[in-house]
């Protein structure tokens, strides 16, 4: 077939900037470091990668959410310890006045008891970094255990539990309120009461010199309920570790499949590449040879 | 016989030409458009010989017969074709590369702003009382509509790029039609031979215009091109040998339209089906879709995400607002429209509509709009209006049949995307309820609630239809059964209901052509002692106004007016002249109507003469003087206000009919007020006597309040005269065994209140003497300013120096008066008697501290005035006093107790008054009696939900699985229920579900968290919309969709790109090998001709030779 001079010339030049336009291409893919630089390159890899991004970028979400809970349940669990310490200590003055007869021994033992009822008070009305109280359910801007005039200690937040998303399905409860915390020990008299009150019945029976019927039983079970406390914050604790561990699980695996999927092949690419320089190379020396063969050399 | 020298030279000369084609060709080589040319060699023949010569076979040599231009029209067709889809797909890939790099120009996109916004709002939800995460939030929820509104402007940018390209291309194309059309008109008058070079422009020319769109060609035998759009020769000319026809675009806001032809003149055309204004359209209406697509998204995270956040509250303790605001549906008419309907979009909910686009088309046999969504699947249809989820569309005005309405509920969203959030604050983090066991509960049970079915508005007609809002004897309302009457709705605020009793009356109804004639009224009636009377009164116009009036009356209302005036008078069966008012009766008229009622008789019967007419006879009402009772009642069956209802009268109430709840319960908890029902305040007086003299009589002393309802108990005609009412209204008191009694003679038909209070006073002073008080002379009137107290049945007064006058103030009002005489001495005294007989007094210092100087000044001595007295009259041994409308009965002696009483006749039977309305309907029920009930009230205007109250349920019996619901501020008692099996209760649009065995006596809690700054649930739910549930969120994967689908498009045309480019190169070059120059065909053929040349002229020489040879011979 008779080939057209123009043609051929015009079609050879054609070659040369598509594979220019070729090697441009692996030059880009070979500085992103990226095998897909455009959705066009491959739309449904490239959707697979913005879904798999999407999913990692939760995840790091659901990792930072998870940080933040620590701090939280930590101080809720610091505050919580501190309170069973202190509960215990009740316990020994109870014991103690129990046995001890003296009117001015169960006084200062009253003193104590006092002190350490305040100071668990103080504890339920701890507060965060940022001032707001552990306890308080959600009203945690409030201070939720308040003194009546009579000198009981009465919960005025509410019983709402904060809770944070640590993947999409999961929560993570990040508090306790301080009703469940510090009013709901399992009375023996059946019921629940409060560790207050119980601090505040042994504190109006060794007022009024009265040894007898101390609630031994009760202050028991409160040191038995903070502990119990305690272990809920630690479930969720380890809730979160556990999270914690399957979300980085995940991220390395998702990572792993974006590279796959979206990272260049940089030694097949640079191969690729050193073929095409050769292919336009070659081209353009064998254009430069053919054009010059003419028959028209040949007529003298 | 033909020479060879001829032969020869014909050689030389077909070669040389044949020569210089080729040498044109080498030339041409890289000539735009041309086409080889080559020489065509013919024999020249010998022909037939004549008788004088010899005929040969040898021929006489050779010429050039054509020179031909190398083309084929099939091979050029099909270049040109292939041409044009190139282009097509080149154009194309332009604009989705563009588009591309629009939707992902790099980090920043759709997905990823809103995967930012996401995190901050999982941040806020860390810890929701802090004001740095909802800042940032804030920030965030900005980008979200800013990259919305950058995508919408620079698709639209695109748009407009594609448009000036589009112009340019079809410019371009224009002129290059112009310039066929010139080489059309020259082929017509060139001869064969010039017309070479005029085809290859003719070719080039088509070939250029193929790129920009296909064409299919047709060539005349003159060579001229005719020239029509689209693959086939159906389309439309753009050219013929004559004429070129204008190539136009308009562009409409989803796609081109091209339009072919003069000015006015042009018709439209859809064969731009290929070459580069196909691609550019294929571009321009790819954006708009993808466009709509973004348009679609802004509008679902709008609607999605305002959805969740309106349930939340804010940190201020507010229900949230919308997050972002996108324009309202927009309203496109079709461009072909005839009639002059348009439409109106009523948005009831944005958080309900479907993004989706529909197209309204009138169908005029069916009368019906008829809705189809982008799939023609027909969504809705009506023939005023349609109702979608979350928006109305009505339509008005006259449609004429195919007439288009096209209403796009997300279009120009992303555009219009804002963020509405002004302040951290206005995060709604919170749930708007929490749910929660009491601490003090015996049992662990837990607690969750939610929404509950909306309690439906009840069917009975409201307040304002029922009554007017009057307390009005003319305006009050008459109802034919007992039973549920009226709902107060939730926004009322006050309630004013006064229970009638019915008045005897008369209803003539006169025939409009008898009134001018009506001449005499007869009534027959019982008395108020229950003994017939009768009375007649003569009407004629003429006894009245005289014969020199023209017509007579004119309306019945005239008659009525003079009859209440007393301006006509009748005889009653004693022959004793009467007024209307004088047998206690008050008429109303309108127009042919006239009722007259009586104030405390009852209607036998009547008669009217109409002059010549008929004898009117009218409809009577009995009298009923037992005012119905008035209950009110929540839809509960809590019974706020009335009569309690025995257990009979419960279970015909109660019902669905008179608009209770199906679980309602009777419950007398809050029964007028003896325990209020949340803040409402309830005042219930069951008589006349309680409505119209509130007393109150403890110990030594009582107090009356008087009560006037002059538009109740006075003489009213209703403005319509369907409705009148007789003076009816009388007050008794009685002290210590003496009785009073006033009536409108005492205190007028205007009397207020405090007249009735005057009047009655005035009553019991009457027969007692007054207290005087004189002083002796003074040489000088005290100086202004100078004050002396008195004392009077208990009262001080302070008589002072104002001006030089004497004034008195304190005490009862215009109880005492003090004058100077013309002889300077101080008179003080009281206006009306005073019953105990008790003295005025100078007070003495030890009361009022210089007291006794002032005195002086005055002419006066400290002590006690004379003792007042008058014949016949003994001192009681109580005191009356009286302030505004309330009288105060005081014994003189601490510890002697008050004997008082006080009874009242009215037409009010009972008056219910409620405040502080709760917010939630009421039902008004009627029972027993005249049921004729007036009605004022206050409806306040309806305002933003406020967070509803909290409510506690409570458990009145665990084994049984009653509870109740309360309202926890007031305690109040708002409706019982029974568990279900799954322990499910429902009030008041609340679901409560209890979770684990329940004690009697447990409580739970359902609060509006107003104060849960804590609580991040409702984040938790504004988060979830992350990733998809159901057709609500999952913006990022929608996104996704978007730009893979514009990736696709964009690979798959690059795909019939280089499909389309190579297949085009293959027919350029098959084309070319036919019709282009190859340099190396052309030097051969310059050796061969060359050759040949060369060879001719040996044989020139040859003949020469032969010549020589020839003459050397001889």
């Amino acid at each position: 077939m008779q080939v057209s001079t123009k043609i051929f010339n015009k079609q050879s030049v054609e070659a040369f900037s598509d594979l220019t336009g070729q090697i441009q291409k692996k030059q880009e893919q070979v500085a992103s470091g990226k095998h897909l630089t455009k959705p066009s390159d491959d739309p449904v890899k490239a959707a697979r990668v913005m879904v798999v991004k999407e999913q990692r970028a939760q995840n790091d979400q659901f990792l930072r959410n998870i940080d933040i809970s620590y701090v939280k349940l930590g101080l809720t669990e610091g505050a919580l310890e501190e309170v069973g310490n202190l509960l215990t200590r009740a316990y020994e003055i109870t014991v103690q006045a129990a046995s001890d007869t003296s009117a001015t021994g169960r006084a200062s033992l009253a003193i104590e008891m006092k002190g350490l009822r305040d100071n668990v008070r103080d504890l339920a009305n701890a507060t965060d970094a940022s001032g707001r109280s552990i306890f308080g359910g959600f009203k945690i801007g409030d201070v939720p255990f308040t003194v009546g005039v009579d000198g009981t200690t009465s919960y005025v937040g509410d019983r709402g539990a904060h809770t944070i998303k640590i993947s999409p399905s999961m929560e993570l409860q990040t508090s306790i309120d301080g009703s469940s915390a510090f009013e709901r020990v399992p009375a023996t008299s059946g019921g629940f009461t409060s560790v207050f009150n119980i601090m505040d019945t042994v504190v109006a029976k060794l007022d009024s010199g009265d040894g007898k019927d101390l609630p031994m039983d009760d202050m028991q079970a409160a040191i038995a309920h903070i502990s119990d406390q305690r272990a809920v914050i630690g479930a969720q604790m380890n809730k979160a570790d556990n999270q914690r561990r399957v979300l980085e699980n995940r991220n390395i695996v998702l990572t792993e499949n974006i590279g796959e999927m979206e990272d260049a092949d940089l030694s097949k690419i640079v191969t690729d590449l050193q073929n095409l320089l050769v292919n336009k190379e070659v081209a353009q020396k064998t254009f430069a040879r053919i054009s010059q063969l003419s028959l028209f050399d040949m007529i003298a | 016989m033909s020479s060879l020298f001829d032969i020869g030279r014909s050689g030389l000369q077909s070669y040389r030409r044949a020569l210089s084609v080729t040498g044109q060709n080498i030339a041409n080589v890289n000539t735009e458009g041309y086409k080889r040319r080559e020489a065509e060699m013919k024999e020249v023949s010998a022909g037939q010989g004549d008788i004088y010569s010899v005929s040969s076979n040898s021929g006489l040599g050779v010429r050039v017969s054509d020179i031909k231009r190398s083309f084929d029209e099939f091979l050029l067709n099909k270049a040109r074709n292939a041409g044009a889809n190139a282009e097509t797909s080149t154009a194309y890939l332009e604009a989705l590369e563009q588009l591309q790099a629009v939707l992902v120009p790099g980090e920043g996109n759709i997905g990823t702003v809103l995967e930012e916004f996401f995190a901050s709002l999982h941040d806020v939800s860390n810890v929701p009382a802090e004001m740095g995460p909802r800042v940032v939030a804030m920030e965030r929820g900005r980008a979200v509509a800013d990259v919305f509104n950058e995508v919408a402007r620079s698709i639209g940018t695109l748009k407009d790029g594609l448009v000036t390209q589009t112009n340019q291309a079809i410019d371009d194309l224009n002129a290059l039609v112009k310039g066929l059309l010139n080489v059309n008109r020259q082929l017509t008058k060139a001869d064969a031979g010039a017309s070479k070079s005029l085809l290859d422009s003719r070719d080039m020319i088509i070939d250029k215009i193929s790129g920009f769109v296909e064409v299919n060609t047709s060539i005349d035998a003159q060579g001229r091109a005719t020239l029509r759009l689209g693959g086939t020769a159906a389309g439309p000319k753009i050219i013929d040998a004559a004429k070129a026809y204008t190539l136009r675009v308009t562009s409409l806001d989803d796609r081109f339209v091209f339009k072919v032809g003069a000015q006015g003149a042009e018709t439209l055309t859809n064969q731009v089906t290929n070459g580069r204004l196909a691609g550019l359209e294929r571009g321009y209406r790819t954006a708009f879709e993808t466009a709509g697509k973004i348009d679609d998204l802004a509008h679902l995270v709008a609607r999605d995400m305002n959805a969740v956040h309106r349930k939340g509250i804010t940190l201020d303790g507010e229900y949230g607002g919308d997050l972002f605001m996108a324009r309202r549906p927009i309203v496109d008419f079709g461009p072909a429209n005839v009639g002059q309907a348009y439409a109106e979009v009523d948005v009831e909910d944005m958080t309900l509509i479907e993004p989706k686009r529909i197209g309204f088309t009138y169908n005029e046999s069916q009368k019906k709009w008829i809705g189809r969504d982008n799939l023609g699947e027909i969504v809705a249809s009506g023939t005023s209006s349609v109702t979608l989820p979350g928006m109305t569309i009505r339509f008005v005005g006259q449609p004429f049949d195919n007439d288009e309405i096209i209403v796009d509920p997300s279009r120009a969203a992303a555009e219009s995307l804002v963020f509405a959030l002004k302040r951290g604050e206005e995060f709604a983090a919170a749930a708007a309820r929490l749910a929660y066991a009491d601490s003090a509960n015996a049992s662990t049970s837990l607690v969750t609630a939610k929404d509950g079915e909306a309690v439906a508005t009840s069917d009975l007609p409201e307040l304002s239809t029922v009554f007017g809002n009057a307390i009005s004897s003319v305006a009050a309302t008459e109802f034919l059964k007992d039973g549920a009457v009226a709902m107060v709705p939730k926004n009322a605020d006050k309630l004013d209901l006064v229970s009638l009793v019915q008045q005897g009356s008369f209803s003539f109804s006169v025939a409009a052509e008898d009134i001018a004639n009506v001449s005499m009224m007869t009534l027959s009636y019982t008395d108020a002692a229950g003994d017939a009377a009768a009375v007649s009164f003569s009407l004629s116009h003429v006894l009245h106004y005289g014969s020199t009036e023209e017509a007579g009356w004119t309306d019945m209302g005239q008659i009525a007016d003079l009859l209440n005036i007393g301006a006509i008078t009748g005889s009653d069966s004693n022959s004793n002249q009467v007024t209307l008012a004088d047998i206690g009766a008050r008429a109303a008229a309108s127009d042919g109507t006239l009722v007259i009622s009586l104030a405390d008789g009852n209607a036998v019967s009547g008669s009217m003469f109409t002059g010549g007419g008929p004898i009117v006879y009218p409809d009577t009402t009995s009298r009923n003087a037992t005012a119905s009772t008035i209950h009110v009642f929540t839809r509960e069956g809590r019974h706020l206000a009335g009569e309690a209802l025995d257990a009979s009268s419960q279970a015909s109430l109660l019902t669905a009919d008179n608009g209770f709840l199906a679980d309602a319960e009777y419950d007398t908890t809050h029964l007028n007020g003896v325990s209020a029902y949340l803040d409402t305040g309830v005042v219930r007086r069951s008589s006349a006597t309680e409505t119209m003299i509130q007393s109150q009589v403890s110990g030594s002393t009582g107090t009356f309040d008087f009560v006037r309802l002059a538009d109740v108990d006075g003489d009213v005609s209703a403005d319509n005269g369907t409705m009148a009412h007789a003076e009816s209204a009388s007050y008794s008191l009685t002290i210590e065994g003496f009785t009073k009694t006033v009536t409108v003679d005492d205190f007028g038909p205007d009397g207020t209140s405090e007249d009735v209070a005057r009047a009655m006073i005035a009553k019991f002073r009457d027969d007692a003497p007054r207290a005087t008080l004189a002083g002796s002379a003074v040489s000088n009137l005290p100086v202004d300013g100078t004050t002396v107290a008195i004392g009077f049945e208990g009262n001080t007064y302070n008589i002072s120096m104002v001006d030089g006058e004497v004034a008195v103030t304190g005490g009862e009002e215009g109880r005492i008066y003090a004058f100077f005489s013309n002889d300077d001495k101080l008179y003080v005294s009281s206006t009306s008697g005073t019953i105990g007989a008790e003295a005025i007094e100078v007070l003495a210092n030890s009361d009022v501290s210089g007291n006794s100087d002032a005195a002086t000044a005055f002419g006066l001595t400290v002590g006690a005035g004379p003792t007042p007295t008058a014949s016949g009259f003994s001192a009681y041994d109580y005191r009356l006093s009286i302030d505004g409308a309330r009288i105060t009965a005081s014994r003189t002696s601490d510890t002697a107790t008050l004997t008082a009483s006080a009874s009242a006749t009215s037409s009010v039977g009972e008056r219910l008054t409620m405040t502080d309305l709760p917010d939630e309907e009421l039902i008004i029920i009627v029972t027993d009696g005249a049921r004729k009930i007036a009605a004022g009230y206050d409806i306040l205007p309806d305002s933003a939900p406020p967070l509803p109250a909290d409510m506690t349920v409570k458990v009145l019996d665990a084994a049984a699985g009653t509870v109740e619901f309360l309202d926890t501020a007031t305690g109040s008692s708002l409706a019982t229920r029974t568990l279900d099996s799954n322990q499910i209760a429902a009030a008041r649009g609340i679901e409560v579900k209890l979770d684990g065995i329940l004690q009697t006596g447990d409580k739970f809690h359902v609060t509006s968290n107003g104060n849960g700054i804590g609580d991040a649930r409702n984040m938790l739910d504004l988060t979830a919309l992350q990733t998809p549930m159901g057709d609500r969120g999952g913006f990022q994967d929608v996104f996704t969709r978007v730009v893979s689908g514009v990736g696709s498009s964009l690979q798959s045309t690059k795909v019939t790109n280089e499909a389309a480019t190579e297949l085009h190169n293959a027919s350029l070059e098959i084309e070319s090998s036919f019709s282009g120059v190859s340099l190396d065909a052309e030097a051969a053929n310059l050796i061969q001709q060359q050759q040949a040349y060369q060879a001719s002229a040996r044989i020139l020489s040859t003949a020469r030779e032969i010549f020589r040879t020839l003459l050397e011979s001889v």
